[in-house]
């Protein structure tokens, strides 16, 4: 892909977003894989049967990478975005991205009692070790922040690790941006993935960035931008419960959800974030620290005891070191 | 405005209401402690709820009072620096050792002072058992805010560990916020919260430890819920009753017509509470601690009215409501056909629609009621019922019934508008909701 760039401001009448366009117009396209994982659990408890999206390799590799969610993908403004996907699980699979604009098929089954019924809400990828490939494509990216997941049985294959953050633009008062998403485990649900139902689900790890904290331990650390500059942060739900992420320093200003800026931005210290939602804010620290994010539903703990769950640092550092802190998912560009 | 309110005093005052209207200047707007330094201290109580329950609380002190639920609320002024020592006095069942406990002030850059830091935790510095912490931030901003704890909230916040904050503006003790708009002649603090019995009842039979046990941390199931730490109908109970050792905060809200009354709202527990407050809609004019505003000084232009506040947990919501009756479309002060002692005027001297006075809604006045009552032996009856349907007017009612009204107010339910939250532990009515009462002008309210 040509990563050369130039910068370019697009204004619109109500958007806050200016935003990062690559020229001419870009097609990106990126290679997934659907296959089984598992997630270890800070507190040594046994892990727990995971289905995650992960760079394509060419084949289904048998690996024991743990789980985590997908990869960070990145569209540009107005642009296509196509991602060709591997299927190495034990039922079809096919991918949605909830917000932007895409052809979508749905494809239905036949049930016990003659019903035509909806199973997917677009193109599966079949099960088949991994031969046959689907590519699903989204035309006018508009900035902002997406979860990309699975449109098949979303209530069950979401929950199993079916999910990823896909940004698109970033605000241009920031100068980087961190993806912060939340989401839950209950391992009732994936013990017997195929047969699981999450009516009685009961989440016992709670994560952000596939991580949940350990209890007793400091919690993980996430880049969290430079100080004295502006930080573009990313929420996202993949979960099936809503959370609240309090930042514990300076106010946030709340200035788009879903991918729909606010005609104003609000200036609170923490987010209303149900399932499926994403928000972005701006946030600007002003000295070099470790600022404590958790979730003010209190789903700090783990496996039911007191501690870690959806709790993580912000580290802000003005010079460096500050690059060597990873983000906790990575950057996928093809 | 020629009506007499002197019929309003022709009623036996039953015990509660009058106690509650009477009662020292302790119940005045939001109870609380004011100054600069403070001293708190965590300790354990119990929270008594109207089904029969006992739970134990683990709660912040003022000094060496009892423990309470919720901990003392701060009341401070904008610009001050304030200090705030925590020291640890909480006892514990089981095999461990008491925990540690701190302080977190959302919305407020606090830090621990180099002479008395306790030691490092998760969000916070923290006091060991025996020992102390001393916080200081900045008011910088005025506004409703909270504190609770920093040490494993999940488990010591349901224990009850949390508190409201309130900054006054420097634009004087009657505005929310440093702008006119946010003007106010009554506020009340509404902190809403939850627990889950079993949880308390694990920590008092075997420790926290024992709870690793079972799922209550990671999966509670709150069967009781808090307006100030209290349960209806101990909402309504005077503050500091002897009965309600460590919760001494009412919500008994009471307002005239016309009047601002300023709610503010404070998510405190875990789940979301939507307050839905009966009678109208009220203007949300800044969430947690910052006024809704384009630009700074505009003052609150992104105002909305709603009829539910989405309560979030930890985050607060400032919102004014106001009630003259506008809209019912009879005139509530009663008409001539009802007998002489409702010949009244309504002077609009202003051209605002509304009596100079009274507030009354002008192009309501006149208008007759419009159902006629049933008789009284056709009819049952609440306390708050005054036995008249026109405001500030009682009439008679039979023995034993009504006596909650004494003024011939109005009487609105404000509760969760998750109307599971209306009980406790399963016996309705109860939980989250107390009653707003609209006096008639020259009620006394405290």
């Amino acid at each position: 892909m040509n990563r050369q760039t130039t910068l370019k401001i697009k204004g619109a009448a109500l958007l806050l977003f200016s935003i990062l366009m690559l020229t001419p117009m870009v097609s990106l396209g990126l290679n997934l894989t659907a296959i089984e994982r598992r997630w270890y659990p800070p507190n040594g408890a046994p892990s727990v049967k995971m289905w995650g999206f992960v760079e394509d390799i060419g084949y289904c590799n048998a690996s024991q990478t743990p789980w985590a969610p997908g990869p960070a993908l990145t569209g540009v403004v107005d642009g296509t975005l196509s991602i060709t996907l591997r299927n190495c699980l034990s039922e079809p699979i096919s991918l949605i991205v909830p917000g932007l604009e895409s052809t979508l098929t749905p494809q239905t089954f036949v049930d016990s009692k003659g019903r035509t019924r909806v199973r997917a809400f677009t193109k599966e990828v079949p099960v088949d070790n991994g031969i046959t490939r689907v590519t699903y494509t989204w035309k006018n990216l508009r900035a902002g922040t997406y979860l990309y997941q699975s449109g098949s049985h979303p209530a069950k294959q979401v929950h199993m690790g079916l999910y990823g953050a896909l940004t698109v633009g970033r605000h241009n008062k920031a100068t980087n941006h961190t993806i912060l998403l939340f989401s839950e485990i209950d391992p009732a649900l994936h013990a017997n993935a195929e047969a699981a139902t999450p009516l009685n689900y009961k989440p016992k790890y709670y994560l952000i960035n596939g991580q949940s904290a350990e209890p007793a331990f400091s919690p993980p650390q996430t880049f969290g931008g430079r100080s004295e500059q502006t930080l573009h942060l990313r929420f996202l739900n993949a979960g099936l419960t809503t959370h609240v992420p309090t930042l514990q320093g300076p106010y946030m200003q709340i200035f788009a959800e879903d991918g729909n800026p606010y005609p104003y931005p609000k200036e609170q210290y923490s987010v209303l974030l149900p399932a499926g939602k994403t928000i972005d804010a701006l946030w600007s620290p002003e000295t070099d620290k470790l600022y404590p994010l958790y979730d003010r539903r209190l789903s700090m703990t783990t496996n039911g005891s007191a501690g870690g769950g959806m709790v993580q640092n912000l580290n802000v550092l003005k010079y460096f070191p500050w690059v060597l802190f990873t983000p906790a998912i990575t950057h996928n560009l093809e | 405005m020629k009506r007499e309110l002197k019929t309003t005093m022709h009623c036996l005052f039953s015990a509660a209401l009058f106690l509650f209207f009477l009662a020292g200047n302790s119940q005045a707007g939001i109870d609380g402690i004011t100054g600069t330094t403070f001293a708190l201290t965590v300790k354990t109580g119990r929270v008594n709820t109207p089904d029969g329950a006992s739970l134990l609380l683990w709660g912040y002190a003022n000094g060496n009072d009892p423990a309470q639920y919720p901990g003392p609320t701060l009341i401070v002024n904008q610009g001050e620096t304030i200090t705030i020592t925590l020291s640890n006095e909480l006892t514990v069942t089981g095999t461990g050792p008491a925990p540690n406990v701190s302080m977190v002030f959302p919305g407020h850059q606090a830090t621990s002072s180099l002479s008395n830091p306790g030691v490092p935790g998760i969000l916070a510095n923290e006091a060991r058992p025996g020992d102390s912490v001393t916080y200081t931030f900045t008011a910088t901003h005025p506004g409703t805010y909270l504190y609770y704890s920093g040490t494993d909230p999940a488990l010591q916040v349901e224990m009850g560990l949390l508190g409201a904050i309130i900054v006054r503006p420097s634009d004087g003790n009657n505005y929310a916020y440093n702008h006119p708009d946010t003007q106010f002649d009554r506020e009340y603090l509404f902190l809403l919260s939850e627990m889950d019995p079993r949880i308390h009842e694990v920590v008092e039979l075997d420790g926290a430890e024992g709870l690793a046990a079972t799922d209550y941390l990671s999966n509670p199931f709150p069967v009781v819920w808090f307006i100030n730490g209290r349960n209806a109908p101990d909402t309504l109970d005077q503050p500091g009753t002897g009965s309600l050792p460590n919760q001494p905060y009412n919500s008994a809200p009471l307002v005239h017509p016309g009047e601002r009354l300023l709610m503010r709202v404070i998510g405190g527990g875990k789940d979301l509470h939507p307050f839905h407050h009966h009678g109208n809609h009220a203007r949300i004019i800044a969430r947690d601690g910052r006024l809704l505003e384009s630009i700074p000084g505009a003052g609150p232009d992104l105002s909305h009215e709603v009829y539910t506040i989405q309560s979030v947990p930890g985050e607060t919501v400032d919102a004014i409501f106001q009630w003259t009756g506008k809209g019912l479309n009879w005139d509530i002060y009663g008409t001539p056909e009802a007998g002489p002692q409702f010949v009244h005027d309504c002077t609009d001297g202003d051209a605002d629609d509304y009596d100079d006075t009274t507030y009354e809604y002008c192009p309501d006045h006149g208008k007759k009621f419009p159902v006629v009552l049933p008789d009284n032996l056709d009819l049952a009856f609440g306390g708050f019922y005054s036995g008249s349907p026109y405001f500030g007017n009682l009439g008679s009612l039979p023995p034993g019934e009504g006596g909650l009204n004494p003024f011939g107010g109005y009487a609105f339910m404000w509760h969760s508008h998750t109307e599971k939250e209306l009980t406790n532990f399963d016996i309705f009515p109860g939980g989250l909701m107390t009653m707003l009462v609209i006096v008639p002008q020259g009620a006394p309210i405290p």
